[in-house]
């Protein structure tokens, strides 16, 4: 038999260019991130040399009485906690000296210590005291967990990175309870809390002795902004969340679910535009009554981080309910038809067992959301100011890292000059700030997307 | 019979009862609390755009428009060296609903040929501070109002101010106070029977074609054979249309209406010719609608260029605020955003033209060729993890890298080019996973089969995977568009201007011409920093019009895909 | 009487619905419909105390949905709606204003797929104790022991009540589940193919148990597979398209069943 058609001549080499070429298209994302990290590091070195230059790279002095203040209590605290935590994972037998009452108290006194936790937020006044005692309180549940599974044998594996982690806790709030008076590059960089980046020089192109550059300032904004707008956006999200798959019909999610996307859609400059008109005045009403009954110490401005706190807020505000409704969604139908099959309520089901099922979903959405909070730029930058001062009182105005950099590079900004590095020395915070919130929300989401 | 587990303490159900209902309502009460930031986001921008208020006249009920200044400027003196009038006095008419009842004033002005001699007139309960004022030419002067009700300003005779570029013969039309006649103005009158024609034109066809019979067919038999003379005259019609409309939208929108009515009508035409050829009548109507090539994606396109013309050429709607350039700063109510908009249009495409080969490229090599190895495990965490970097990071990237010189930079100065680029890079990772996920949702059967008829793997990439991947993409990159569309902080990074007064030119890096260019998010932040509240109801027209674009985008999207995926699932 | 539905004969309503000693469960004429898809025609069924009731029935003839009606979880889905009365005692469980969290307790529901909640096993028995009762750390102790003892996993999972639930095997997660329901001593066990996804042997664990539980419950199984049937039930129901085609004692359904349909499916005629 002939076959009449001609074959098509098979060229061997275009598989393997075309191959090729994707595989180089694919590198690009390398050569972005190399790019970004490169930029960054290479621009915030020459920052740091050149104030190094002229006023060392770190100095601090050395004062063993600090040991007596509030953040050498918080060392002393973790200093307990390490030990405690040691003792439970390397000297077990010590563990029966614990007497049963002390591991496990009764559930309102736990109850109430959790409350007492939250409330010390805003009371203490040291972080780091604050940090240490959750951090005493989180070891002691987990020694009384090891204690309730002793000898059960399933504790066979030491896990040493809280270990570590209560380590580093440790050595770096020692360090900053006994010393003082940071000076050098990193030193002000990452100790002091004044941001004078401009100074009042003569010459402002290059360093002078009026410049100063502690990035806290600008960081604290930050992080009271990102906390202040997930302390709004966490509760309504999620709660909006929950209200969406657990009771709402699907007619009114049809609704819902593409309003949160277009609201998630619309632009940040138009959130700033909106807390600029709207959301700053009424703040300010508040922020008078505040003032008249003598709570604050200055009258409030327009722009301040409540302002800011608020409208990033409502930015983040789909984004929590979204990712939390879709991890709610993906939660198997029969553990809430089983939890409902024992006679719990709807509630319970939901906050018992649904929430808990969901959790880590939830705690991706809400890491991914602070990320996105931190980085925020343009609805921050004409919410929150332009003053790049930290005061506790919010109602006055400041300024976040990504404001910074987008006012800085607003005027004309020479080349070189030590303006121009001060933005990329702050934008490589910011970078690793965001990246390792980033990383750490992915690999959460992963490891629960394989879980279901 | 008693259970032993009716010996425990019960839990009290009316407790039980009242969480439940506390419960779901709070939770109810979250989801509305986040439905009524929508609704106040809504307002709160719409209110200063949409004020009510005719020629002049102020709205008392806007809040962010409190009484602002009318400032004036003439740009020849009306009087000759020795103080007599050249032409007729100018005198403004001053109106005003006061508290002691209507009030009306006369201001005579004189403009001297002594440039930056001004009086600024003071508009009080009182009445004025003068009735007559003498400024200098050229120079700006203001009439101040301290009443809180609005004032409404007339000319009753004389040379028009300088400012009024237009020939409009009213101060009205370039007040500072809220006159949104000038943001949305109906109906300029001036009729474009060609532009009419076309659009016309294409909707009847459109009707034919979507809703084929016998009779509606008929008048088309006449064409058979003259396809070539069809196709000239539509294209010269297509090229009158937009020269003689002196190249606006609308002319545009109508010469694209002669071009789709033209290729519809050819199509139309040759699916006729191939029935009769098979020897079948045209009352088989369904079959007609088979014989039309690509009938579907016609008819999508005609649909959606009917709509978007319609605003623009039977209703003929003149939106100056759309159409208008920057003008000056003090003139808010007359500015537009057309330079912004083309600024908006010519980095969107440089940034697609850059990013959506690279990203799908990448997309594809990683689905469909990449072995899990070290590197394509690094290069997909990088990618999900670059979507979460912050925009201004990019911009500081897109700033070295691409606007300054030297270094690694590539001088490309603040300018489109340098800021397409940078959002090109921005939305790459935003692409990437999206092409992901749609070549992720290609069945392996159809790979497979593919295979089975001994397809190399690029044939079956293209040929299979792709195109039924390509929705999936194409919705996933018109929404990466629409999301760095509304990003500003990278370019404030790159260096975009507050004001331009010209359209842009994409290619003025290259070319070496005026660097300067903005877009309209941009637009709107610096509109917002402006302290003069007048500014900031156009930085909230700003936002409604970014928005609206936006949702058009969005349903552009939504609609493609529905298309597609109904062409892919018949 | 009959009519014919699908070329097949399908008698309208069982005869004599009798059991022996006490009736726990009484399902009178229900009709239900998933929206206007009737899935239920008629259905009566009585349920023994104390003994094991099987439902078989083609895939599809309603045996999973009845078993859902009696404690109500069709309740969950929005387009399901039914006429009929379910009576337990003087309680009418398909009353509008009935009180589903108490009727949810007395009828507890083993599920086709083991879901224990991602909790400790502790937890996961003592979750539906602590929903209604206020336990002490003692009692609640003598409780989850005592259950999982009755569920025959205390063995296996007494050295490791703090693991989680759903790190234990399929068979042990499925016996973990009906510990969890016996928890708070239901009267009735409802069972919807308890064994369908689990292996012979963990199939066998849980027939065993069944025997086991019929002691102190009611127990309502759902099976395709008809030697389960036999092995475990003491009546047994054969449903068919929606409708009760027989209802008896399970020796005589499967050594004299009355209807023609009913010898040809357990014959495996078809089905």
């Amino acid at each position: 038999m002939k076959k009449s058609l001609k074959p098509v001549a098979q060229k061997r080499a275009p598989a393997d260019r075309v191959r090729l070429l994707l595989f180089i298209t694919s590198l690009s994302v390398i050569f972005i991130t190399l790019g970004i990290i490169q930029t960054l590091l290479f621009e915030a070195i020459t920052f740091f040399r050149e104030i190094a230059g002229v006023r060392g790279w770190f100095s601090f002095e050395f004062d063993p009485k600090g040991v007596m203040s509030q953040t050498g209590l918080g060392a002393f605290l973790f200093m307990l906690a390490l030990m405690m935590e040691w003792i439970s994972e390397h000297r077990r037998h010590y563990l029966a000296i614990i007497s049963e009452q002390i591991l496990f108290p009764p559930s309102w006194a736990l109850r109430s210590i959790y409350a007492l936790l939250i409330i010390a937020v805003v009371v203490v006044n040291s972080m780091l005291l604050w940090a240490s005692t959750v951090a005493l309180v989180a070891v002691w549940r987990r020694v009384a967990k090891k204690h309730m599974l002793r000898g059960t044998g399933n504790i066979d594996q030491t896990d040493r990175s809280v270990t570590i982690a209560l380590g580093c806790c440790l050595f770096f709030s020692l360090f900053i309870a006994t010393t003082e008076h940071y000076g050098g590059a990193f030193g002000e960089f990452f100790f002091q809390n004044q941001w004078t980046p401009a100074g009042a020089c003569a010459d402002r192109r290059s360093l002078c002795e009026n410049m100063n550059f502690g990035v806290n300032s600008l960081l604290l904004t930050t992080l009271q902004v990102a906390f202040g707008a997930l302390f709004f956006a966490v509760p309504l999200g999620v709660g909006c969340a929950i209200y969406l798959s657990e009771y709402a019909s699907p007619r009114l999610v049809s609704v819902v679910k593409p309003t949160l996307e277009l609201l998630a859609g619309i632009p940040s400059v138009v959130y700033g535009f909106f807390a600029f008109i709207y959301i700053g005045p009424l703040v300010v009403e508040l922020g008078e009554v505040a003032y008249t009954n003598g709570w604050i110490d200055q009258p409030p401005n327009i722009l301040n981080p409540i302002n800011g706190a608020i409208v990033v807020g409502v930015m983040i505000l789909p984004l929590v309910a979204s990712m939390s409704e879709d991890a709610l969604r993906a939660v198997p139908n029969e553990l809430r038809e089983g939890s409902l099959a024992l006679g719990a309520t709807r509630i319970e089901t939901t906050l018992r067992v649904m929430l808990q099922a969901a959790l880590s979903g939830i705690l991706a959405s809400i890491i991914l959301a602070l990320s996105r909070a931190v980085g925020e730029t343009m609805a921050v930058t004409l919410a929150v100011g332009t003053v790049a001062v930290y005061t506790s009182n919010m109602f006055l105005p400041a300024q976040t890292m990504t404001a910074y950099i987008a006012q800085r590079v607003g005027g004309d900004l020479p080349f070189g000059e030590i303006g121009y590095l001060t933005i990329f020395a702050v934008g490589l915070y910011l970078f690793i700030i965001t990246l390792s919130l980033n990383l750490l929300g992915n690999k959460v989401l992963s490891a629960y997307r394989e879980a279901y | 019979m008693k259970k032993d587990i009716d010996t425990l303490k019960k839990r009290s159900r009316r407790r039980r009862d009242v969480v439940e209902q506390a419960g779901s309502a709070s939770l109810a009460l979250s989801g509305l609390v986040g439905m009524f930031f929508l609704v106040v986001l809504v307002w709160q921008i719409a209110i200063p755009t949409f004020i009510d208020g005719e020629n002049g006249e102020i709205s008392a009920a806007s809040e962010f428009i409190p009484i602002s200044d009318y400032v004036l400027e003439w740009d020849h003196p009306n009087v000759n060296e020795q103080g007599d009038l050249k032409t007729e006095p100018i005198v403004l008419t001053i109106k005003w609903e006061g508290q002691i009842g209507a009030q009306t004033h006369d201001l005579e002005i004189v403009v001297t040929a002594n440039r930056g001699e001004k009086e600024d007139v003071q508009i009080s309960e009182e009445g004025l501070s003068t009735t007559s004022i003498e400024v200098g030419k050229k120079t700006k002067f203001y009439l101040k109002s301290v009443l809180d009700v609005p004032v409404s300003v007339e000319q009753r005779s004389g040379p028009v101010p300088a400012a009024d570029a237009s020939g409009n013969p009213h101060v009205s039309s370039f007040v500072v106070s809220g006159d949104v006649a000038v943001l949305i103005s109906n109906g300029s009158a001036v009729f474009e029977p060609l532009e009419m024609a076309g659009w016309t034109s294409l909707l009847v066809l459109t009707f034919i074609v979507s809703r084929p019979t016998e009779r509606r067919l008929a008048p088309l038999v006449h064409c058979y054979g003259r396809e070539r003379q069809i196709r000239g005259i539509i294209l010269l019609l297509a090229i009158f249309t937009i020269v003689i409309g002196q190249t606006t939208l609308s002319a545009f929108l109508g010469g694209l209406c002669w071009l789709l009515f033209g290729v519809a009508l050819l199509r139309t035409i040759e699916g006729m010719e191939r029935l009769q050829n098979q020897g079948r009548s045209l009352t088989e109507v369904k079959r007609l609608k088979h014989s039309i090539s690509d009938r579907e994606g016609l008819l999508l396109w005609s649909r959606m260029l009917l709509v978007s013309a319609c605003f623009f050429i039977p209703l003929d709607i003149d939106i100056p605020f759309l159409t208008e350039r920057y003008q000056d700063i003090f003139q808010p109510y007359a500015s537009g955003i057309r330079s912004a908009f083309f600024g908006t249009v010519w980095v969107m495409s440089i940034a697609m033209l850059v990013s959506m080969p690279i990203s799908i490229g990448a997309a594809i090599y990683l689905e469909e060729y990449a072995a899990p190895t070290r590197t394509t495990k690094l290069i997909q965490a990088l990618v999900t993890n670059l979507a979460g970097v912050p925009s201004i990071v990019f911009g500081m990237f897109g700033l070295a890298i691409f606007v300054k010189q030297g270094g690694i930079g590539l001088g490309l100065g603040p300018s489109i080019l340098a800021a397409g680029l940078t959002m090109g890079v921005m939305a790459m990772p935003i692409i990437v996973l999206a092409s992901q996920e749609a070549l992720r949702s290609v069945p392996r059967s159809l790979r497979e089969s593919a295979y089975g008829v001994g397809c190399t793997q690029w044939q079956v990439v293209k040929d299979h995977v792709l195109p039924s991947a390509m929705p999936g993409i194409m919705t996933g990159s018109i929404l990466a568009m629409s999301r760095i569309m509304g990003e500003a902080a990278p370019l404030v990074v790159v260096g975009a201007a507050a004001l331009v007064l010209f359209d842009p030119e994409p290619l003025a890096a290259l070319t070496g011409g005026n660097l300067n260019f903005t877009v309209i998010p941009i637009q709107i932040y610096f509109w917002t920093s402006e302290p003069e509240h007048a500014w900031h109801s156009m930085a909230a027209a700003a936002s409604i019009a970014l928005i609206l674009l936006l949702i058009a985008m969005n349903s552009i999207a939504i609609v493609l895909r529905q298309h597609f995926r109904k062409r892919l699932n018949s | 009487m009959s009519e014919k539905i699908g070329g097949e004969h399908v008698p309208d309503s069982t005869r004599a619905l009798d059991v022996d000693g006490d009736i726990d469960l009484m399902v009178d004429d229900l009709d239900l419909w998933y929206a206007d898809k009737q899935a239920l025609f008629g259905v009566s069924l009585p349920i023994a105390k104390n003994a094991v009731t099987a439902l078989i029935g083609p895939s599809g003839c309603g045996k999973s949905t009845l078993l859902r009606t009696i404690n109500r979880m069709n309740d969950l889905i929005p387009i399901c709606r039914y006429e009929g009365t379910i009576t337990k005692g003087d309680v009418e469980i398909t009353a509008k204003d009935a009180d589903l969290v108490e009727i949810r307790k007395n009828i507890g529901m083993v599920f086709q797929r083991p879901n224990p909640f991602p909790k400790s096993i502790y937890e996961n028995v003592g979750y539906g104790v602590r929903l209604h009762y206020q336990p002490s750390r003692e009692e609640l102790d003598e409780i989850i022991e005592k259950s999982l003892k009755r569920a025959a996993i205390w063995s296996e999972v007494a050295d490791r009540l703090h693991d989680l639930g759903t790190s234990l095997s399929g068979g042990q997660q499925q016996r973990l589940c009906i510990a969890r329901t016996i928890a708070i001593e239901p009267d009735i066990i409802l069972m919807d193919e308890p064994c369908s996804a689990l292996d012979p042997i963990a199939t066998a664990a849980i027939e065993e148990l069944i025997l086991e539980l019929k002691k102190d419950f009611t127990v309502v199984i759902v099976t395709h597979s008809m030697s389960q049937a036999a092995r475990v039930s003491d009546y047994t129901g054969f449903m068919y398209l929606g409708r009760m085609v027989e209802f008896s004692k399970t020796d005589k359904i499967f050594s004299d069943p009355a209807e023609e349909l009913t010898k040809r499916y357990i014959t495996g005629r078809f089905g």
